[in-house]
């Protein structure tokens, strides 16, 4: 019985995992480790000088105003994003598992925007910003659509944040519809012979048990707002001037644009101490609220 | 339960396998580019990056061409897609895996060029030329091509409206702009003029205009940008940003979307050049291929002329394009002594054979930097800008902003376009200038 003895159990454990732990370790755990170092130089991107600086970057980071200006608007895009993809995708989820006509064809349409690749999804909407409601808000006499809403700091954050929500909730859609289906029949009978009315039946017996669905949602929805950079390029480019720039696409013009990698470095650090934290939270306080059926 | 474990060591011993397996390929595609070259003349494979995109179809003819001239094993051209080729070439220098060649912009020349370029000072070519790029003692950098920019203006649209000649030396100042600007409003062409919304049409051509036009030299610009941050110097009430704003107001002013200025579509603007439905732009010669796509009438004439202003009759600026060898060609250290003899001889070809100096005027329809290049380009404002070159009223682009200039004076300039506050704009170009003025000399 030799998975008995800690050799056997490594042996096992690296014959499974370690192919895939090779990986991880060398395009994540790797690069993580070395850009930490990088934080504490004053590298600039090119060459091989690289003088330790000890905390300069921090510090820097720390004083750097349109940094944290740019990590609050992203903290707020997050904020109205998170909730809107959430309840759009859960409406979606709760009508089409309510039995209706072409539910599965509208599962699929609901899901394609996620298919389409960030960039791609950022020019077509650009499009649709800037050329055709302005032509149809000026035909109709539509003040709300006679400019280009990418040209004004405020509708062009709106206009991120429907794009945003336009591809995410089809994707958290299909999380919520399996936790719908998950729910079994024989609980929900129960409760409506007990005289529970649709409604009730919904808010105290499905929502409670579907909580590692909005887990899940809530997490990936989370992160990914955060970390968003494909749609601010394509669609905005942080423009109008500079005014939806948000903290992924900061920092990267921090290290590659304006040259001073070792800054940008560390910015990417303190925004994924931020994320990592914020997750982690969200995730443990809603594991907590989980429940057996 | 004997059958699984053999099957699961198979399994993971074959992931293994191809997880090293894709390391390793990688590895020998780089030793292979890396190394070719020492192997013999005839095995040399040339390699380039960041050709200007406008002429990729032209640049693959040419290669394959050349590949046959001089029996190279091969010819590749990279292109760094969405990225900046700063960053592009950043990566390939950390992963070592570089091209032989490389095209930069100006400012990247000096970025890379001190570290990584191959000194061309010994090429015959450098005599024909002033537009070689040099650090230090080393000449570090083939010139390409010049590219000049202004006001690009539709002749035969501007006669077709006011029924007069047009002859762009008329037009001397600010008040003869805006003078013929009403003549084509009041003959029914209801906005003549254009401004690009992009933030390097904006911040590293548009604006940088106020900079240069200080003494019209490299040096007195990169002195003047020294001055407005120690405060020798106070930028918001300076003449020259004074002058050049107020032609940007006229711009605005006679805008095609001066009620949307952000909304503005480069090729829609192209559109309206070619069709005639705007007369001037603030662009550039590389603007060309884009106008060309939606000319319909051959016979149509076009050119740039100076960004004329509200300043005295001799004033450079109101006869003078700014323009430079915007595309420099690098030899990179790194590759082999092959690699760089076979580099330099590709360059040579380009100056100075018949065949080389066809491509880049005839085909690529370019303006060549070198003297001896004598052919005449067929586009219309490539000839305009030879012209300037020819008649000396082309005075050297500064350019040595920071990578960032263009995000964040272009973010300030588009903040102009929509609002017109002018403290606003020259307190955060003052800012940006704080910040970064250690990055230029």
């Amino acid at each position: 019985m030799e998975e008995k003895t800690f050799l056997g159990k490594t042996k096992h454990f690296l014959m499974f995992a370690g192919p895939a732990m090779v990986g991880f370790i060398a395009v994540v755990i790797i690069p993580f480790i070395y850009g930490l170092y990088l934080t504490f130089t004053d590298w600039g991107g090119i060459g091989n000088h690289k003088n330790l600086v000890g905390f300069a970057n921090y510090i820097t980071v720390f004083q750097d105003g349109a940094f944290w200006k740019s990590l609050l608007l992203t903290l707020g895009y997050v904020i109205v994003s998170v909730i809107m993809i959430n309840i759009v995708a859960f409406i979606l989820a709760y009508l089409l598992t309510s039995g209706m006509k072409a539910q599965n064809f509208l599962r699929a349409g609901f899901f394609t925007p996620n298919l389409i690749g960030g960039i791609v999804l950022g020019f077509i909407w650009e499009f649709v910003f800037t050329r055709t409601l302005p032509v149809i808000g000026q035909t109709l006499g539509i003040p709300l659509f006679e400019k280009s809403w990418l040209s004004d700091p405020t509708t062009a954050f709106w206009a991120f944040v429907i794009v945003t929500v336009w591809q995410y909730s089809g994707y958290m859609m299909l999380i919520y519809v399996a936790g719908f289906v998950g729910v079994p029949k024989d609980l929900t009978e129960a409760a409506s012979i007990d005289g529970c009315t649709g409604f009730q039946v919904t808010r105290y017996v499905t929502i409670p048990l579907m909580v590692p669905s909005f887990v899940i949602c809530l997490f990936l929805s989370v992160t990914r707002t955060f970390m968003v950079y494909d749609l601010n390029l394509s669609l905005t480019n942080g423009g109008p001037y500079e005014s939806t720039k948000m903290a992924a696409m900061y920092v990267y013009q921090m290290a590659f644009n304006s040259q001073r990698y070792g800054v940008g470095q560390a910015e990417a650090i303190i925004l994924f101490v931020v994320v990592a934290a914020i997750a982690l939270t969200q995730t443990y306080l809603g594991k907590r609220m989980e429940v057996d059926a | 339960m004997k059958n699984k474990k053999v099957l699961s060591v198979l399994l993971a011993a074959a992931m293994a396998a191809t997880l090293v397996a894709g390391c390793g390929s990688d590895d020998g595609k780089d030793n292979a580019s890396g190394d070719s070259g020492k192997t013999g003349s005839g095995d040399v494979t040339l390699s380039i990056v960041g050709i200007k995109s406008e002429i990729y179809d032209q640049w693959e003819a040419m290669q394959e061409e050349y590949t046959d001239i001089a029996g190279l094993k091969g010819f590749e051209m990279q292109v760094t897609g969405d990225e900046t080729i700063y960053s592009y070439m950043q990566k390939a220098y950390a992963a070592g895996n570089e091209t032989v060649l490389a095209m930069f912009d100006p400012t990247n020349v000096y970025d890379f060029g001190e570290q990584y370029a191959v000194d061309l000072s010994g090429e015959s070519w450098v005599k024909d030329t002033d537009w070689a790029i040099s650090i230090g003692d080393k000449v570090a950098s083939f010139p390409f091509c010049i590219e000049g920019r202004g006001i690009v203006y539709n002749k035969t649209a501007i006669e077709k409206v006011t029924g007069e000649t047009f002859d762009p030396k008329s037009i001397t100042s600010l008040a003869d702009f805006t003078a013929l600007c009403d003549k084509l409003v009041a003959g029914g062409m209801k906005s003549p003029a254009a401004i690009a919304q992009e933030d390097w049409s904006l911040g590293a051509h548009l604006f940088t205009l106020a900079y240069e036009q200080q003494d019209f030299t490299e040096e007195g610009t990169s002195a003047f940008i020294h001055e407005i941050v120690d405060g020798t110097k106070d930028f918001a009430t300076n003449e020259r940003y004074n002058s050049v704003m107020d032609t940007v107001d006229a711009l605005r002013k006679y805008n095609i979307y001066a009620n949307d200025p952000l909304s503005a579509d480069y090729d829609m603007i192209a559109s309206y050049m070619a069709d005639g439905t705007i007369a001037f732009w603030f662009n550039g010669n590389w603007a060309w291929p884009n106008i060309s796509e939606y000319v319909t009438d051959e016979s149509a004439e076009f050119g740039i002329m100076p960004l004329v202003q509200d300043t005295s009759a001799d004033d450079k600026a109101n006869s003078m394009i700014s323009g430079t060898a915007t595309k420099q060609i690098i030899i990179n250290n790194t590759a082999s002594e092959a690699e760089q003899q076979a580099a330099k001889d590709f360059l040579t070809w380009l100056a100075e054979d018949d065949a080389g100096k066809s491509f880049l005027v005839e085909k690529a329809n370019l303006v060549s930097p070198f003297n001896n290049n004598t052919l005449e380009n067929s586009d219309p404002l490539s000839v305009s800008v030879k012209q300037h070159v020819a008649d000396g009223t082309m005075y050297p682009t500064w350019n040595r902003a920071p990578g960032d200039h263009l995000t964040v004076v272009g973010g300030a300039m588009q903040k102009y376009l929509a609002d017109g506050n002018r403290d606003a704009l020259a307190s955060s170009v003052v800012d940006y200038w704080t910040k970064n003025v250690d990055k230029i000399d």
